[in-house]
């Protein structure tokens, strides 16, 4: 929550302000019934209509001011809380690369990163949706209070009793009583049964298992159902207990209107003013319950990205001086990536500028761990040494990677391949392009570089995808290349051209491919055996 | 975007008796409101003109107490049943939407993505809820209540009365004239904020790609761009879509002014009483109260509404399952197949014939479009030109004409990435033959070379699940095994060897041979030509380019 409240810190001054707008478009509405009271009240004396000019200009007043002031409101307080949302998806995304990659790699798998965005978008219903309402019917409340005080202080001071009851236990009895806990939860067990639905429609279609979908997604559904039917009875509670609580004070306003009058405290025109006046200062807090019954929900999205928002000022802040290195020389000695259920002999190898080293080895026999130690992702025992320097932070410049599950980003392909060097022509592109063999293919499209690798990369096959990174690594110019299984779902005559234009494209440079196939370039073949397999 | 949809009804059977529960406690609630204000009145009245004590207006202080607590009961009610209702309408329509999703098999996905057909099943529907929960029981709030205190202004004071019919009609008005403006810029706005949110997750999945390329910090700046031109255009349909709010405000708040004023002036002409004029003081808002809630849930409900459209896309999509049913296939010939995908070149697949005893091997380079052929034999694409035949013991049939779900149960599959349901190894396996024993199971597993000891908890390690702790690898043997399992006429298997080295080829042709003795159909697609040993049939997707 804290540290909800420091992302406020640039915008509270707007939403604060907004929140002033919203309140006093309510107070608008307790002017405008003050002031008819009033003047119906004084009218039936049969008054000169003199005395009635400054009521007839205040209802009028009123009764523009209330839309107009309700109009700013809302412009100033979704304005600042879009800005708010902004800065919470920055602190987000920089705290989760922060945290990269232990944290990471957990939550790129299943629905993880998408209730992060869930959660980044509900807590912005926290101001707009829970506060301001509430912070406007205060507003409101205090100032339709006053006038009541300064006619009758004793009406005042009773319904001030009612409504302080009203605008905190109603908002309490909304958000805090039977709260359903778990219904995010369920949502999330919703959505990744729904994300089965579609990732394995085709293979439910053949092998008959839609049935099962359908039951697993039902039971997700009743859980929210349950749950929600839990929280509308909270809901309706709250509503009633407004109206109810609005009795009183209506009852109260007209008892001590009429005591008033009678003991000559209160002036007779006065009355319907006293006695009319709860029904408008209780009219903020009819929105509450709606709103406050998503507080639970919301605070636990705050509490889901606490993680995400803490400053740890302890990782990243040292800043590490980057070597420089042109060329590399990567000596393993005893290397053993730390994976359960494995138990590979450690290696010790070095390999030099020019050189290249295949990696090779059963599925599962720790090839992408060893890659991932050099990477900083696994931890490992031995040592890895950069030039003989224990291999660091200081050392991740130096390697260009080709991870196993390396990412598409859903735009143009130009922009993909340009995330290995931002400034790159199209003529560097057609380049790289053309050793991987999809420069024909570009050109032939329509929007040639301009192509979008469709949601999750869709458009393109599983080679065309690989080779579009491939392309985009060829770009770096890093002293270390790193090449996780870069022939996949490509043909055998296709992996002999590519890897051989990449062997000399990357002829200068230390280079590690781990791969399953046998590779017919010049190389260093380490095969690694788990042996517990 | 129509307010109610009758595609809504039909696919919401929950919603009908919701109408009908919301109009009786609409007019319930409209007569508690014009009682409360009544009796509001006449006690102020008394109070005033006949200086009467609290103790003397009893019997209306008692039934203004009833009345509060009649409105108490009616807004637990209207709540309560509002919301169940809403929760049972979205889990209709969800439960309708995937049954006709896993029945259209790779269409919605292909169409929207895994993500955003997830996105648009879940989050999509339960954005509905403003709108069944709120908007909904409003509209038909909105279409009782001001009639009934209007006339019942009317019959009070004919003068407030014209007041009140002359505002009515400009509030829809208004209402129409901005909505019709800001329908639109709402579609914008829920487009642009889609944007955002793929955005922000497209840039979350790929961290590890763009740390591990140095360019992670350099996303902040983006996102800080994109937002704030998020803001930007947001904020100018927002001023546009409050201005309709405003009108509202203004149109209803203006005319209790007027009251106000009119009932003022005619009371010191002494030509209606106080108790009429406090009434109708207290009476008024709520002719316009309504129909405002109706403007502020309509904006709730827009966002929700956009995802109407594109859930009735997929509902209203005809079922064809009518088919021809089929007997034993003995071959399957495709002439020459071109199939034509938005936004990438057209895939032509030369024609070819799979007939029983052999297997016909599809080769090519990758993008050649292999895996389309198989996704036709699936069904799960329909060919622009070219014409797929099956021939049966009852003459030929054409590969459009047969009952596909029927085809589909004889035909097994190993996919290029292959997809688990949550389950356990043994109960992903059953599904390709439900009464295979254990000991079946561990044999198909050793078959494609995957040890029963090397799964952590054998027959019963977890699958599909954020636990599960399997290779990609080892996850490929299991599907390939899967497919072997199932008892079929036709078996495709694209490629077969991808990421696993320890399953040879030699060992995938002998298997495919043993399948293909026994009468089975056999559709390999590989790009390794070392698999074309002991194949009789070859169509080579290079040759036609």
């Amino acid at each position: 929550m804290r540290n909800l409240i420091t992302l406020l810190k640039p915008n509270w001054k707007q939403l604060a302000f907004g929140g002033l707008l919203g309140g006093l478009s309510l107070g608008a509405a307790v002017g405008l019934l003050a002031a008819s009271a009033w003047l119906i009240s004084m009218a039936s004396t049969r008054p000169p209509i003199l005395v009635l000019e400054v009521a007839i200009v205040a209802v009028r007043f009123f009764g523009l001011s209330r839309g107009t002031l309700k109009y700013a409101a809302r412009i100033t307080e979704h304005d600042a809380a879009l800005k708010i949302q902004t800065s919470l998806r920055i602190k987000v995304y920089e705290e989760i690369s922060k945290f990269m990659p232990a944290t990471f790699v957990k939550l790129s798998r299943g629905n993880l990163l998408s209730q992060i965005i869930n959660d980044v978008e509900l807590v912005q219903d926290l101001w707009l949706r829970v506060f301001m309402p509430w912070l406007n019917a205060l507003i409101a409340g205090v100032s339709g209070l006053g006038i009541i005080y300064y006619l009758l202080p004793s009406a005042g001071n009773a319904l001030s009793l009612i409504f302080l009851a009203a605008i905190f236990l109603i908002p309490i009895l909304a958000s805090v009583i039977s709260t359903p806990q778990n219904e995010r939860e369920h949502e999330g067990e919703l959505f990744s049964q729904i994300m089965q639905v579609a990732e394995s429609a085709n293979e439910a279609l053949i092998f008959n298992f839609k049935d099962d979908l359908l039951i697993e997604m039902e039971i997700a559904q009743d859980a929210i159902a349950i749950a929600q039917e839990k929280s509308a009875k909270r809901v309706g509670y709250a509503s009633a207990m407004h109206i109810l609580l609005l009795g009183v004070a209506s009852l109260t306003a007209l008892y001590l209107a009429a005591k008033g009058y009678l003991d000559q405290e209160l002036a007779g025109v006065n009355v319907a003013v006293i006695a009319l006046l709860p029904l408008v200062i209780f009219e903020g807090i009819s929105t509450l319950p709606a709103a406050f019954a998503q507080l639970s929900k919301i605070l636990e999205a705050a509490r889901n990205l606490e993680p995400y928002l803490e400053n740890n000022s302890s990782q990243n802040t040292e800043v590490v001086s980057k070597s420089l290195a042109q060329e590399v020389t990567i000596d393993f000695h005893d290397v053993n990536p730390v994976i359960p259920d494995a138990n590979c002999a450690p290696l010790t190898t070095t390999i030099r500028p020019g050189e290249t080293l295949i990696i090779m080895g059963k599925s599962g026999s720790g090839k992408s761990s060893l890659i991932n130690s050099l990477l900083g992702f696994t931890p490992f025992t031995g040592h890895i040494a950069i030039n003989n320097e224990e291999l660091g932070p200081k050392h991740e410049d130096l390697f260009s990677t080709l991870l196993q599950d390396d990412y598409l980003f859903a735009t143009s392909i130009r922009e993909n391949i340009r995330i290995g060097k931002p400034d790159a022509t199209d003529i560097e592109i057609e380049k790289v392009l053309e050793i991987v063999e999809l420069a024909e293919l570009v050109k032939q499209l329509p929007q040639g570089l301009d192509t979008h690798v469709g949601p999750l990369g869709y458009n393109f096959s599983g080679g065309e995808k690989q080779r579009i990174k491939l392309a985009r690594l060829l770009l770096r110019n890093t002293p270390v290349f790193i090449l996780d299984e870069p022939f996949e779902f490509l043909d055998a005559s296709q992996v002999a051209r590519i890897s051989k234009r990449i062997a000399g494209a990357l002829a200068e440079k230390t280079v590690i491919i781990v791969s399953h196939l046998e590779l017919d370039i010049p190389a260093k073949v380490i095969t690694l055996v788990n042996s517990l397999n | 975007m129509r307010p109610i949809d009758p595609r809504l009804l039909r696919y919401s059977r929950s919603s009908r008796g919701f109408i009908f529960t919301t109009v009786v406690l609409a007019v319930l609630s409209a007569a508690a409101t014009i009682a409360q204000a009544w009796l509001l009145a006449s006690v102020i009245t008394r109070f005033f003109t006949s200086q009467q004590s609290f103790s003397e207006n009893k019997n209306a202080i008692i039934y203004l107490a009833l009345v509060f607590a009649l409105r108490a009961i009616l807004a637990f009610a209207i709540d309560r049943i509002s919301a169940s209702a809403s929760s049972r309408m979205r889990n209709e329509l969800r439960r309708h939407v995937v049954v006709k999703t896993l029945d259209s098999g790779a269409r919605d996905v292909q169409e929207l993505g895994t993500a955003g057909l997830s996105v648009l099943i879940t989050k999509g529907i339960s954005d509905l809820d403003g709108y069944f929960s709120k908007f909904l029981p409003q509209l038909f709030i909105a279409s009782i209540v001001p009639a009934a205190v209007g006339i019942t202004i009317a019959t009070q004071d004919w003068q407030a009365g014209l007041i009140v019919l002359a505002t009515i009609p400009l509030i829809p008005i208004f209402g129409i004239l901005i909505g019709r403006f800001t329908a639109s810029a709402t579609e914008k706005k829920w487009r642009s904020l889609g944007i955002l949110s793929t955005y922000f997750l497209d840039l979350l999945s790929g961290l590890t790609t763009l740390k591990v390329y140095g360019r992670h910090k350099i996303q902040s700046t983006k996102l800080k761009e994109v937002g704030d031109a998020y803001r930007k255009e947001t904020m100018g349909v927002l001023r546009v879509s409050f201005l309709s709010s405003l009108a509202l405000e203004l149109v209803a708040t203006l005319s209790v002014a007027l009251l106000a004023v009119s009932i003022g002036l005619r009371l010191v002409d002494g030509n209606i009483g106080l108790q009429t004029g406090l009434f109708i003081l207290v009476i008024a808002p709520e002719v316009y109260w309504p129909i405002r809630q109706v403007a502020g849930y309509f904006h709730a409900a827009a966002d929700g509404l956009v995802a109407f459209e594109k859930l009735f896309a997929i509902l209203d999509r005809p079922v064809v399952n009518v088919g021809r049913k089929i007997e034993k296939i003995s071959a399957i010939t495709w002439s020459e197949i071109s199939v034509e995908y938005p936004d990438r070149t057209a895939v032509h697949i030369p024609s070819g014939q799979i007939s029983a005893g052999s297997i016909h091997v599809l080769v090519g380079p990758s993008g050649s479009g292999k895996s389309t052929l198989a996704n036709i034999l699936l069904g799960f694409i329909k060919p622009t030109s070219g014409e797929v035949i099956l021939s049966t013991v009852n003459g030929d049939i054409s590969h459009g004409e047969v009952n596909i779900e029927e085809l589909r149960n004889q035909i097994s599959w190993l996919p290029q990435e292959p997809k688990f349901p949550i389950g356990t190894v043994a109960q992903i396996l059953r599904h390709a033959k439900p009464e295979a024993t254990d000991f079946e199971l561990i044999e198909v597993l050793a078959k494609v070379h995957l040890d029963i000891v090397d799964l952590p908890s054998g027959l019963r390690t977890p699958l599909g699940t954020l636990k599960q702790p399997l290779s990609i690898g080892q996850l490929r043997k299991i599907a390939l095994a899967r497919a072997l399992l199932k008892d079929c006429q036709l078996l495709i298997l694209d490629e077969p060897t991808a990421s696993v080295d320890d399953v040879s080829e030699s060992v995938i042709s002998q298997i495919l041979e043993e399948k293909a003795k026994a009468g089975v159909l056999v559709l390999l697609i590989t790009h390794r030509l070392q698999m074309l040993s002991g194949a009789s049939n070859v169509t080579d997707m290079a040759k036609l380019k």
